[in-house]
């Protein structure tokens, strides 16, 4: 039992490399395109102190940004609510739950978005009365939860399949101890899947980073008031609208905000799982 | 048994390479057309089989057209002979589309100057790069059956009017609103506000000294952003998030009264609504104004040839070709574009007559490269406008910034 725990233990900490490494080397890769692309927009303009000017007095960049940030969060509370309620009672799932938890994610996610959608539209669905969808924070309550409803079968396999690896007989003990299952969670569970629980959240604040399709789908330039507009929707307004040499500046700048927060998080990871 | 299955494999990847090489060649004799996915791209899947030479359909959704337009026209890339262009992208695309000319006189005194204008570069003056195919145009939708029950016998002609009859329409206990706004944010709500702005004589830019310069009116922005938050408040709920689909339900199930909407709406509307005892139950008119009736919103769809094609004269004989089936293929959901085929269908269907007049007074949406930079900035202040989260004032304001930053 041990060495298959050690042989776990060498498993997550190869995996928690890996992936640090695949995401540093897909930063870097992308990173090194948006320089090429940057220089080639800087060479013919000749105006890289404008687009920086321009990005710090640029409001709707500031809006955007706080508008992805919210989603994010709102959408990782409701998916960590569901994580801490499973985990405090359930430890193990079978083959088939797990495959069947994977089925939100195969249905990818226009068609859920367009079917919530529905579900809250006045004029398509059952309701009659105000929506969800006329107001700033319903609406990213409903862009957050077509995210949550995605992934939160994707963490909850990741999680589970760290708990698998608990021998039963911890938790009989705090039983025969009456200690309760607050406290087990805080300090049994917890400590098992927190850097995996960090870990996820970096991905999906990449996956934030990159959303659009989803919102597009339900909210055209992004609901009321664009309140659901991601920072990625706007760069993307940017390049399709004949201002690419501003949208590479603003890719260029997430990159290297994003790299610099990444490394310090992934460096710590690795020298807590080490 | 491995080696076996790694043989199959291989043999199988060898025969789709082989299967998609030989498609490209076939491709190459053909004449390949990008089209929308919809009504207005379907025109061309009912009639192409006609034609004399091959072609080959891309089929492309709003919005991928557009992105697969402007990376593969500014690359050169020979991916396309012709291609369907929704005419504010136009000027975006101009320089990459190669010219028209010559085109036989009685084609060009044939189609309506406003949807002809579009396809020239500069607007109106300039050289002609394609040619117009679907005559799209906004229009006001009435329920004559609602307007009658109140006492109401023709359509509002001005904006103040339209107030009024709608404020005597909407009583919401019974789920019944004078008007249904197109709120969405983005292209929905920007074709639904600016024709009430463009009516009281609102410009977004001016060209000044060959320079396109921001031009916002803060006064006139104002009072139609206060003229668009009392439509808004006699609005179904759930308005603010409306688009095409959504208003054409609302009409069609009563809950709306009037709406401006485009063409494509009416066949739906013909079907669901047909006319009762007491004649027709629904109308259409040009917009209303600010004295007397206003302008819509043009929104044609026109056929052009990239500069990168290799098949330059096949392309524009086949453009010609279309333009002279447009009376085969044209309905409510692709108006035409042509004054011969409108005199035609009005001879059966009446409204013809009013999308014609629609079409020859409709106004364009500015001509510049960076038109949906400031398309989603006028959408940021409407949506924000009428969410409650700015004055009217400082809407206009920012606006009047932004589309100044855009254009530096």
């Amino acid at each position: 039992m041990e060495a298959k725990i050690r042989l776990r233990d060498q498993f997550i900490l190869n995996a928690c490399n890996i992936s640090s490494r695949c995401l540093t080397f897909s930063i870097i890769t992308v990173g090194i395109a948006s320089i090429f692309f940057l220089a080639n927009d800087i060479l013919s303009s000749n105006n890289i102190t404008n687009f920086f000017l321009r990005f710090l007095n640029d409001d709707t960049v500031k809006f955007t940004l706080g508008n992805t940030f919210y989603l994010w969060i709102i959408s990782l509370l409701i998916q960590f609510s569901l994580l801490f309620a499973s985990t405090m009672f359930i430890r193990h799932i079978s083959m088939a739950i797990r495959i069947l938890l994977l089925i939100p994610f195969a249905c990818g996610s226009i068609a859920p978005a367009l079917s919530f959608y529905i579900f809250f539209s006045t004029a398509l669905g059952p309701i009659t009365g105000k929506s969800l969808l006329d107001m700033h924070w319903g609406a990213r309550a409903i862009i957050a939860t077509i995210d949550a409803w995605q992934w939160t079968g994707i963490l909850f396999i990741a999680t589970y399949s760290l708990l698998d690896r608990l021998p039963q007989s911890i938790f009989e003990q705090c039983t025969l101890e009456r200690i309760n299952l607050v406290q087990q969670w805080k300090f049994i569970v917890f400590p098992q899947i927190k850097w995996m629980i960090g870990l996820y959240s970096l991905f999906k604040f990449l996956d934030w980073l990159r959303k659009i399709d989803t919102i597009q789908a339900i909210f055209d330039s992004g609901g009321p008031g664009h309140s659901v507009e991601t920072f990625s929707m706007y760069v993307s307004k940017l390049y399709f609208g004949s201002d690419s040499s501003y949208a590479s500046t603003l890719i260029f700048l997430q990159l290297a905000v994003f790299f610099i927060v990444v490394c310090l998080i992934l460096n710590r990871m690795r020298h807590a799982t080490e | 048994m491995a080696k076996k299955t790694i043989y199959y494999i291989f043999l199988l990847c060898v025969f789709f390479t082989i299967q998609s090489c030989s498609k490209t060649e076939t491709s190459q004799d053909k004449i390949r057309i990008a089209i929308v996915a919809g009504t207005e791209g379907d025109a061309i899947k009912t009639i192409y089989k006609n034609y004399s030479k091959r072609i080959e359909i891309i089929e492309l959704s709003y919005t991928a057209l557009r992105e697969q337009l402007q990376s593969s026209l500014s690359t050169n890339a020979t991916n396309f002979d012709i291609v369907m262009i929704d005419d504010p992208w136009f000027p975006q695309l101009a320089d990459y589309i190669a010219p028209l000319e010559p085109v036989p006189a009685t084609l060009i005194d044939d189609i309506i100057p406003a949807s002809l204008n579009l396809c020239k570069n500069p607007y109106g003056t300039g050289e002609l790069k394609a040619l117009p195919f679907v005559g799209n145009t906004q229009l006001l939708f009435s329920r004559s059956d609602r307007l009658r029950e109140a006492g109401l016998n023709t359509p509002p002609q001005t904006w103040s009017e339209l107030i009024r009859f709608a404020s005597k329409l909407t009583t919401p206990e019974n789920g019944k609103f004078g008007y249904a706004i197109r709120g969405r944010s983005g292209a929905p709500i920007v074709t639904d506000f600016l024709p009430i702005y463009w009516s009281l004589g609102g410009k977004l830019t001016h060209n000044s000294k060959g320079t396109l310069v921001e031009s916002v009116d803060l006064e006139t922005f104002i009072s139609a952003l206060e003229i668009y938050k009392q439509l808004c408040r006699l609005s179904p709920p759930g308005s603010i998030n409306f688009d095409w689909t959504e208003m054409t339900a609302a009409f069609i199930h009563g809950t709306s009264a009037m709406e401006l909407n485009w063409p494509a709406a009416i066949s739906d509307i013909e079907k669901a609504l047909p006319n009762d005892s007491n004649g027709s139950r629904w109308i259409i008119s040009l917009p209303p104004g600010l004295k007397t009736t206003g302008t819509s919103m043009i929104g044609n769809w026109l056929l052009a040839i990239p500069i990168s094609s290799t098949k330059k004269q096949e392309a524009k004989d086949l453009i010609l070709w279309l333009m002279d089936q447009q009376k085969a293929v044209a309905n409510t959901g692709r108006p035409p574009t042509r004054k011969s085929v409108y005199n035609e269908l009005a001879l059966k269907s009446p409204y013809f007559k009013v999308i014609e007049e629609a079409l020859e007074s409709s106004t364009y949406r500015d001509r510049t490269k960076k038109w949906s930079l400031i398309e989603d900035a006028v959408s940021r202040s409407v949506s924000s406008y009428i969410s409650d989260d700015a004055t009217a004032e400082a809407t206009a304001k920012k606006l009047k910034k932004d589309i100044g930053i855009i254009l530096q």
